[in-house]
């Protein structure tokens, strides 16, 4: 009862500490977590303003989300029912979306600021917003570059650098990520890919 | 005389050293009192967990052996041999059988689980609702694993083989070999008579 007394005042700062942290995003749905803020292992976030997350999302311990505005407005667009497990490092100056139901290990990393963001045209006009579909799931310690596009239901190998768009329904693995199975919708399985 | 003055003011201390980790023992499965276990570490599902003697676990380590996912009963077996050295940040991941000999030497990053999520792409809500698939890895007595090394499900390797920095490996490997690259595959072989690595050309 004592232990209840003392604990209420805290109780009482936190959730206002919560409800004025959850005021300073873009939008954030219901039921959306993160693992442990404000202790040892507490997940890091800036640019608030910017990040839009959907209902039921969680983001484990470690997690790194940080939006910074340059010349443009950044986008930073996140899924309902999004599972981070720990530690993903995500950095967005342009334009990053993420799907619903995604499945993310830990130690990812995803990124879309490359060398000169505001002037592709010198660069052949290439695309730098990383744009993941519905029910990806991304494995242990991989890399999405720039400019790529993962198609739905896709999974990308543990350790692997994802440096070019991958198709949706695709098992993609290694350095740079290749495209290694691929769905057969007449079989129900997965089948080796060559070419 | 100044040195004994020294112990007596180190006596209460220590034996506060010595009841926490004798609770913290008695929470495990099996843990040898020789072994050493960094107070940052994460250990989740420690009844499940065998700690052999001798060991060290570093900093920041996770190892979760699980009893449950999503309502998925699961019978995890995580045992860890004598002599193991397990170094910074590695996660080890366990829902079924796991097993890790003894004179292992783990390098930093490095992540082994023995379990997989289902990879239904059709099933509704993505992959995370999906009833993992259990399996069994085992790493062999006196392996080396580089750097960021991942072990996935369903893998033997063999005793005293090295796996090179960043490998993933997705197959077994046999004994007294060096494998590297993304998935791991053997390069060189031990050569027992004439002691030396010896290349391996693939056909």
């Amino acid at each position: 009862m004592i232990n209840n007394l003392f604990l209420l005042p805290m109780k009482i700062y936190t959730k206002v500490r919560l409800r004025s942290f959850r005021k300073k995003f873009l939008y954030i749905g219901e039921g959306t977590g993160f693992g442990r803020i404000g202790y040892g292992d507490c997940c890091n976030l800036d640019g608030l303003e910017y990040i839009s997350i959907g209902d039921l999302s969680w983001f484990g311990k470690g997690t790194s989300i940080s939006v910074i505005r340059k010349n443009k407005i950044p986008i930073c667009e996140i899924g309902n029912r999004v599972k981070v497990t720990a530690r993903l490092g995500l950095v967005c100056v342009e334009n990053i979306q993420i799907g619903n139901d995604v499945l993310i290990a830990p130690d990812v990393m995803i990124t879309d600021e490359n060398i000169d963001n505001h002037h592709p045209e010198k660069w052949g006009g290439r695309k730098n917003g990383v744009v993941i579909g519905n029910g990806v799931w991304i494995g242990q310690r991989s890399i999405i570059l720039p400019g790529v596009t993962i198609g739905e239901h896709s999974i990308i190998g543990a350790n692997s650098v994802v440096t070019h768009d991958i198709p949706a329904y695709c098992i993609a693995a290694g350095q740079p990520a290749k495209i290694m199975k691929k769905w057969d919708f007449d079989n129900l399985t997965w089948v080796k890919y060559r070419g | 005389m100044g040195s004994d003055d020294m112990n007596i003011l180190k006596l209460p201390s220590k034996i506060i050293n010595h009841i926490k980790k004798t609770r913290f023992m008695k929470s495990f499965k099996s843990f040898d009192r020789s072994s050493y276990v960094d107070e940052s570490c994460e250990i989740i599902g420690k009844e499940n967990i065998v700690i052999g003697s001798e060991c060290s676990i570093g900093s920041c380590c996770e190892i979760i052996a699980f009893n449950s996912h999503l309502g998925q009963e699961l019978h995890s077996d995580l045992s860890i041999g004598n002599h193991v050295r397990i170094t910074s940040r590695c996660r080890i991941t366990c829902a079924g059988t796991l097993s890790i000999g003894n004179d292992v030497l783990i390098a930093p990053d490095v992540m082994i689980t023995d379990h997989n999520h289902g990879m239904d792409p059709t099933y509704p809500g993505g992959y995370s609702p999906q009833p993992l698939l259990v399996g069994e890895t085992v790493v062999g007595d006196g392996v080396w694993l580089g750097r960021g090394v991942c072990v996935l499900s369903n893998v033997t390797i063999g005793a005293h083989s090295i796996i090179g920095a960043h490998s993933v490996v997705t197959h077994d490997i046999p004994e007294y070999c060096m494998a590297v690259g993304s998935p791991a595959k053997t390069i060189k072989r031990y050569n027992l008579k004439t002691k030396q690595w010896e290349k391996v050309y693939d056909k």
